[in-house]
């Protein structure tokens, strides 16, 4: 299942249903695709929950509000519903770009390689990725989206999107190896 | 696992893909997160139905911002609309003192008169609220930072800016006053203005539709980049003008060097790269660079364009340009193929992906590329000559009709060297092995083609066309090898310049250079599709020459290995029945089949004067063994007056035996069948021809005394 197909006729048929106010059908689109717009504003916003939830929460209140522009000929629900999310994002972004920087949180403390599963690992090679190449991987990898949906949702195009999760592989490969003592990336 | 660290990674992309699939921490919005979001939708579904049940303010074709003056409330008005996350039950301070959400849309300040009316509604009533909430608090509230905070994240696209300038003029004088808003507004008003520039220039750019000229073009762009010079796309264009007609003037300067053409055009680059960083700017520079044949410079320019634009079209051309000056010919029409899926309109990635797979010895796929780059550009000289280069290598070199293409390419660009180089070189007509055919007038109209080609810049085609004519035609190998160098110089991964240099080297009798070309030749032809024959010609070529310097037995591994590739090739067979007949390490059959060799060589080709006399010298080699009963004489002398036939007709260019060892071996020939005049006669012309030197010498004069016992005893 993707964003932008899940499955798709469905998406669009509540998407009908609510354009007319049906809180029901916008129950069923939020269920549909709330983690693929939550996995995709997490890691935009460098894995920072609080934010998320805000940015997350007022992403489906936007498309409350311009579910009346949404055409379903011009493209997927799914594929609208991140956009909508990509222009919260931006917004939130620009304008925590203007205040001043925060202190350090403990997020942000560099983690001392250790000795784990490959799962602790995983997690933190990944976390030491630029947020597009976690939003690539994780999109691809740990949500099961489409090329075309991954591409919709970082503004480019899905064989960009191909060459990206290459590079994306290999960076991810290249801060798994830092973790290891003697390890090259 | 290690023991520091974590277990290696699996090596498979896969099961990499499996392991972070498995592994990765789940996201996704936590339970509280979810009931939250769930029941802001509620509300604000609700409060969207409490809106369409409002009395509507009038028709919404005044736009949204006649709606704004219209609804803003009083500054002591209600502090929010329902709806939309604002939360009805709040009271004004709580209000004030809770983050902002934004609740202004780009597209809502945006005029839209077939926008649904409620959505007009909700979006002004919005804005309204935003504005409102600002002024009321600023009322009572001016040191607060909110209001000011509420102004500054109203959006700032574009179509914003206006909306977003008026809003600041209302707010109250003090909040006005504050060093936050100045430094904003003033930002404001800069990118207003720099957004004015921008569309008066654009319009400007909108007449480029009626220019018809390079001049007009460019003055064009001048005029433009005269009031917005930040338009880098514009510099870019204007520099590449500036190239194009400054080669035009060239043509006046036969001795311009290719910097001086390019400075104008770097000039205008340098204030494209001012204007911002462009990766079109750089992409375009390594252009200038080629053209400078100056291939480090480029490289480095290709660098900087893949830094600016790692992920788009312009980078992956970028990339494919780079691998193409690598001759990384699979992984440049990787890159170019994706350039293209990103931008199906860059031209130059089409034209590469032509250059690419013409160097790839694929001129079939190559039409495709540059006919799509014709389609898209069809004031493209490079398209035309691409296009043309592409049919007639896909042709087998039998299409005339790419000479009409070069004829519109010149038209198009009389600067162009290379369509008038291609077109020297197509105009000739060529055998298989490589011999010009053309007669003297085509030979003429090719070499004033090559030589205007040069003159405005070399091109390895022209110095390729005036080496063939001038070994060919004008019988002077020394001058070919110089000009077929010059064509390496220039372009040193052409198969055909190795080979032609390989021919000329061999008729100097340089066999070492020329088997050192004929290694490139393979090492070239290994990496391209499609060079079985051109790889087995080079074989027989090498295999020649180990024949020639004794070697058999590495000269027939060089032909079998040429027969299995082509099976075609009639030298190969002869050289092949060579090295069977001459080696003294010969085994019982040898000659045999060097017979079926030379037999084979006759019926691919009839005219091989060498096959000819080759098999009639076995003939009567075969003959003078003691051991065989069964004699050729007249098989053997029969062959030799076929190869004497050729000898006098045009097939004697390519015949490598002297025509005095015709002479020697009908001798031979007569003598075995004791015709002893006969064998005098052709002994005697035999050693007229030769010298006291050669091999054959002696045993000519050994047999004439015979034959003058024989003759005296009678």
């Amino acid at each position: 299942m993707t964003v932008s197909d899940p499955p798709t006729t469905t998406s669009e048929a509540l998407a009908r249903r609510a354009r007319d106010g049906d809180s029901a059908a916008w129950a069923a689109l939020y269920r549909a695709h709330e983690d693929a717009i939550y996995g995709f504003l997490y890691h935009r916003l460098d894995r920072d929950r609080a934010l998320t939830d805000d940015v997350f929460h007022d992403t489906f209140l936007r498309a409350v509000e311009r579910i009346a522009q949404f055409d379903c000929e011009r493209g997927a629900f799914g594929a609208w519903l991140l956009g909508i999310a990509r222009n919260e994002l931006r917004q939130r972004l620009r304008t925590r770009a203007r205040r001043p920087t925060e202190p350090l949180g403990e997020r942000d403390v560099p983690v001392e390689p250790t000795r784990g599963g490959v799962g602790e690992g995983v997690n933190l090679a990944f976390s030491a990725l630029s947020p597009r190449h976690q939003t690539a991987l994780a999109m691809k990898y740990h949500q099961g989206q489409s090329l075309e949906a991954i591409a919709a949702a970082l503004d480019t195009t899905p064989a960009a999107v191909g060459s990206l999760l290459h590079r994306a592989r290999a960076a991810f490969r290249a801060a798994y190896a830092q973790l290891t003592p003697g390890g090259t990336p | 696992m290690t023991d520091a660290g974590f277990p290696p990674l699996p090596d498979d992309d896969d099961a990499l893909e499996g392991l972070m699939h498995q592994h990765l921490d789940p996201v996704g919005p936590s339970p509280d997160v979810r009931a939250r979001v769930l029941q802001s939708l509620q509300a604000g579904l609700e409060g969207r139905v409490e809106e369409l049940a409002r009395p509507a303010c009038g028709p919404c074709s005044k736009g949204v911002d006649a709606i704004v003056e219209k609804e803003l409330p009083p500054q002591s008005g209600p502090s929010a609309p329902p709806g939309f996350g604002w939360e009805e039950d709040e009271d004004e301070d709580e209000e004030a003192l809770r983050p902002p959400r934004w609740g202004v849309g780009r597209s809502s300040l945006r005029r839209e008169p077939s926008m649904a009316p409620w959505i007009v509604l909700v979006a002004g009533v919005a804005v309204a609220g935003v504005v409102s909430v600002g002024l009321s608090v600023a009322g009572s509230k001016v040191d607060g930072r909110y209001p000011l905070e509420l102004w500054l994240a109203l959006p700032e696209g574009d179509d914003d800016l206006e909306a977003k300038l008026r809003a600041g003029e209302a707010l109250p004088p003090a909040l006005k006053a504050t060093p936050e808003f100045s430094r904003a507004f003033a930002d404001l008003r800069e990118r207003a203005a720099i957004r004015e520039r921008r569309s008066q220039a654009l319009a400007v750019l909108a007449r480029l539709g009626d220019a018809s000229t390079l001049e007009e073009r460019l003055q064009i762009h001048e005029e433009a980049l005269a009031i917005d010079r930040t338009l880098t796309e514009a510099w870019v264009e204007s520099a590449r003008l500036r190239f194009a007609l400054d080669r035009r003037a060239a043509l006046g300067d036969p001795g311009a060097e290719a910097t001086e053409i390019t400075r104008g055009a770097r000039t205008l680059l340098q204030q494209a790269l001012a204007s911002g960083t462009s990766a079109a700017a750089y992409v375009f520079e390594s252009e200038l660079c080629r053209f400078e044949r100056d291939g480090r410079a480029a490289l480095k320019c290709l660098h900087r364009a893949q830094e600016v634009d790692p992920e788009g079209a312009l980078g992956a051309l970028a990339r494919g340009l780079e691998q193409e000056l690598d001759s990384r010919f699979g992984d440049a029409t990787t890159e170019l193929e994706r350039a293209i899926e990103l931008d199906r309109k860059l031209v130059p990635a089409y034209l590469a992906l032509a250059r690419v797979r013409l160097a790839e010895g694929v001129p079939s796929l190559a039409i495709a590329s540059a006919d799509q780059a014709r389609a898209l550009d069809p004031g493209s000289s490079e398209a035309r000559v691409l296009l043309a280069e592409a049919r007639y290598y896909a042709s087998g070199c039998r299409d005339r009709g790419v000479l009409g293409l070069l004829v519109e390419a010149h038209e198009l660009d009389p600067s162009d060297s290379r369509a008038l180089a291609l077109r020297a070189y197509a105009r000739l007509e060529r055998t298989s092995s490589g011999v010009v055919t053309s007669g003297p007038a085509v030979c003429a109209r090719a070499k004033e083609d090559a030589e205007r080609a040069n003159a405005i810049r070399p091109e390895a085609f022209a110095w390729l066309t005036l080496a063939e004519l001038a070994l060919w035609r004008e019988g002077q190998p020394q001058r070919a090898r110089s000009y077929a160098t010059e064509a390496l110089n220039l372009d040193a991964r052409r198969i055909d310049s190795w080979m032609l240099r390989a021919r000329i080297e061999l008729v100097l009798d340089a066999k070492d250079l020329a088997d050192r070309d004929l290694e490139r030749v393979l090492a070239l032809a290994e990496s391209r599709p499609g060079t079985e024959e051109l790889t087995a010609r080079a074989l027989t070529m090498r295999g020649g020459i180990g024949v020639s310097r004794r070697d058999y037995a590495a000269a027939k591994d060089l032909l079998r290995r040429a027969i299995r590739l082509d099976d075609d090739v009639a030298e190969a067979h002869l050289y092949l029945g060579k090295a069977l007949h001459l080696d003294p390490q010969r085994q019982a059959g040898d000659w045999r089949k060097a017979e079926e060799a030379y037999s084979t060589a006759l019926s691919k080709d009839g005219s091989l004067a060498d096959a000819w006399f080759h098999r009639g010298c076995l003939h009567i080699d075969r003959s003078r063994s003691e051991s065989v009963v069964a004699k050729e004489w007249e098989a053997g002398l029969r062959d030799l007056e076929i190869a004497e036939a050729l000898l006098r007709s045009d097939a004697a260019d390519r015949a490598t035996f002297g025509a005095h060892y015709l002479d020697f071996m009908r001798g031979v020939a007569y003598f075995g069948l004791e015709e002893w005049a006969r064998a005098k006669t052709h002994l005697e012309r035999y050693l007229a021809a030769s010298s006291p030197g050669e091999d054959l010498f002696a045993k000519a004069q050994d047999m004439l005394r015979q034959i003058e016992v024989e003759l005296g005893g009678r």
